[in-house]
């Protein structure tokens, strides 16, 4: 056995030497080079931001960071960790079901050694992480999220290898239900416990919890209705909403295009192309972003004011919607550094305005997907709340 | 040697039997009725044929802070959680070890990685850990959590220096004892120290008790490490001398490279081992439950298997 190369692991995936997240401002927002963004991490942490300390929150001002508490902070840290463990331990592979080119046996025998071991890893340092935010609610609600990532693997959606499956009897319910368990579940219950580490009442902490989720479901959708756009050359994953959607309609057409397990591409994108689903998924995604319009009220958000908007002013529409072109540049994972650099402005955003806005951002992927195209086929697929 | 008085009395099971007998039970309701794969993995282990070994010494461990404390023979709720964590977080464990030592067989039965795959047993070992980090947090004491966090970390830092060794001779039995403590005696120390912050005790006591879990957990596995060495298939139920074969350099094996009489000098450190345990232990009020681990330590060295 290689020493070095556990080491070497070990420190890729030490998070107390090399915090994942730092702080949303500087570049350690990213670990690996510009593929990997944190999108978990930075809503948890814009969402911090937005909703401020509840009134009467004993805080030293010193012990606010952009207005973050540093508890907040950690747990921003620890759902990143959750998220990645989860994607690391999801690619342990079945070693009795390889056939000869996927390589030789004693490398593939390591390599879920190392994805067993380095997500275990992780996952022992969110345990800890959690345990030092001394709140047992938030280890509870976090912990069920850990929960819900695993059962999300046992629903019939992926076969015994992880590989997405179209059950005949699927709908899009299931659909929500799947996309909670696999990434709206974390993302809400990370939001409604930044909320509890800052004394929030629970009804905020619900209007968090039901923000983190919209915008999961969101995620998931845009994502997925990506792959719909005209001249897309991205894989249509047979599990995503448009496809359920038309299979509710059309069981005997969808089954065609299923046919022996082999998935024809083309008839199905030109099946729900021409089904007026893709239109109705777009409007889907409208509805979760403003459902919760106002859900953390803009007057409890400490006033906070940024260069080159004037005190008591809503930011003109065109500099609102450059800001949220760039969160969604950021959640898209599409631009790198630079652009992170301004999430300094978009905090201030994010401030003052309904934290349900980001999700207008994410909106706007619709009208640049043509343009973004190209970044989006060499940008890592896990970097935007996919469930791959 | 315990008194012959309370011989009878201070048989451990006998002890803590109501609790003991409803343990497999309890943890399949936490563990909840999923539907498909899931919940019938992660029932898999539960099933009642495991020695249950963490569970009976925190039992009789909370029983005994408690009469030393208030002189009361009872078991508080929350003690009885630690008991089920200490056997949850040890299943959830085995079976990602199943998946890493490729072992097809567990406790006489085929392993969860064999039977569905190694990307089922890992998740569902994550989700096993998920309900143990739940019940935990439902005690709603932040010290007991962090406590037991810590044993988590303990078990996979464990985890990964059982892949590596050292060149040094001599460093490489101290690296073999300090992933003994992090893969088995961190969990027994972590969990009689939990039970004994839930009984109220004091600081020192519930040091010492960390004390005698940590020796006794070290001497448990010099012990498990012997017999995995000199015994059968059969008798063990997992396959023999696995962890040789693997090249991972246990006590008997490290002995043996240094003089002839490994397995003696393995027992010899595990006989000092159940001293200092049982030197902690005294330290409590003298009461049944206490004489019951006292004995239980002592049988640690016959065991057979």
């Amino acid at each position: 056995m290689n020493k070095s190369a556990i080491k070497l692991e070990v420190a890729r995936f030490s998070t107390r030497e090399q915090p994942i997240i730092e702080d949303a401002e500087k570049k350690e927002m990213m670990s690996d080079g510009k593929h990997s963004l944190q999108t978990r991490g930075l809503i948890v942490l814009l969402i911090s931001k937005a909703a401020g300390t509840a009134p009467g929150m004993d805080v030293m001002e010193k012990d606010l960071v952009s207005g973050i508490l540093p508890s907040q902070r950690s747990l921003a840290e620890i759902t990143e960790i959750i998220h990645t463990a989860n994607l690391i331990h999801k690619g342990v592979v079945n070693i009795s079901d390889l056939t000869p080119k996927d390589g030789l046996l004693g490398d593939m025998e390591f390599g879920n050694k190392m994805a067993v071991l380095s997500g275990d890893f992780l996952l022992a340092s969110a345990c800890t992480g959690l345990a030092e935010l001394e709140n047992t609610q938030v280890v509870e609600i976090i912990s069920g999220a850990i929960g819900n990532l695993m059962e999300a693997e046992f629903t019939g959606f992926t076969d015994k290898h992880g590989n997405a499956t179209l059950p005949s009897d699927v709908t899009f319910s299931d659909w929500l239900k799947q996309t909670y368990l696999s990434s709206g579940s974390l993302l809400a219950k990370s939001c409604q416990s930044a909320m509890k580490l800052a004394s929030h009442s629970s009804d905020v902490q619900q209007q968090a919890y039901k923000y983190g989720l919209n915008t999961a479901y969101v995620q998931q959708l845009s994502n997925e209705l990506k792959s719909f756009g005209k001249g897309s050359h991205i894989n249509i994953h047979v599990s995503a909403a448009p496809v359920i959607m038309l299979q509710e309609r059309n069981p005997m057409l969808v089954r065609e295009f299923l046919s022996d397990g082999v998935v024809n591409q083309k008839k199905l994108v030109t099946a729900v192309q021409g089904s007026g689903i893709l239109e109705e998924c777009w409007k889907l995604c409208e509805d979760f972003t403003f459902e919760d319009e106002g859900a953390v009220a803009p007057d409890r958000c400490p006033p906070r004011i940024s260069e080159g908007v004037n005190k008591g002013e809503s930011p003109d529409q065109h500099s609102v919607s450059e800001h949220f072109t760039n969160f969604c540049c950021v959640v898209s994972g599409g631009e790198g550094i630079g652009v992170l650099r301004r999430t300094s402005n978009l905090g201030f955003i994010m401030a003052k305005q309904p934290a349900s806005h980001v999700n207008r951002g994410l909106m706007q992927r619709k009208i640049s997907v043509s343009e973004t195209r190209a970044q989006s086929r060499t940008a890592n697929p896990h970097c935007i709340g996919g469930r791959r | 040697m315990p008194s012959s008085s309370s011989k009878a009395e201070s048989d451990p099971y006998k002890l803590v039997h109501d609790e003991m007998a409803v343990l497999c039970s309890n943890i399949r309701n936490e563990l909840g009725t999923n539907q498909g794969d899931l919940g019938t993995i992660t029932h898999y282990y539960f099933d009642g044929t495991g020695k249950a070994f963490r569970p009976l010494v925190v039992l009789l461990m909370a029983k005994a802070c408690n009469i030393h404390q208030r002189a009361e023979d009872f078991l508080a709720e929350s003690q009885k959680k630690i008991a089920m964590i200490t056997e949850m977080l040890h299943t959830a464990t085995l079976i990602h070890d199943d998946v890493i030592d490729a072992s097809d067989t567990r406790r006489g039965k085929e392993s969860i990685n064999y039977v569905w795959g190694q990307r089922k047993a890992i998740l569902a070992g994550d989700y096993i850990l998920s309900i143990v980090s739940s019940v935990l947090a439902r005690i709603g004491n932040t010290e007991v959590v962090s406590i037991m966090s810590q044993v988590v970390e303990d078990l996979v830092r464990g985890e990964f220096m059982q892949l590596g060794s050292k060149e040094d001779k001599n460093e490489r039995f101290a690296h073999y004892l300090n992933k003994t403590f992090k893969k088995t005696a961190s969990m027994l120390a972590a969990s009689c120290k939990s039970v004994a912050v839930l009984g109220q005790c004091s600081e020192e006591v519930s040091n010492t008790v960390y004390q005698y879990g940590r020796n006794l957990g070290i001497a448990f596995q010099l012990m498990d490490d012997l017999l995995d060495f000199i015994s059968s298939d059969l008798q063990l139920g997992k396959p023999t001398a696995a962890d040789l074969k693997l090249g991972l350099a246990t006590a008997p094996v490290l002995f043996a490279s240094q003089q002839s009489e490994g397995i003696e000098q393995t027992r010899l450190l595990a006989t000092e081992h159940t001293k200092e345990a049982i030197r902690h232990l005294r330290k409590l009020t003298t009461s049944v439950p206490q004489e019951a681990l006292i004995s239980l330590t002592l049988k640690l060295l016959q065991r057979q298997k």
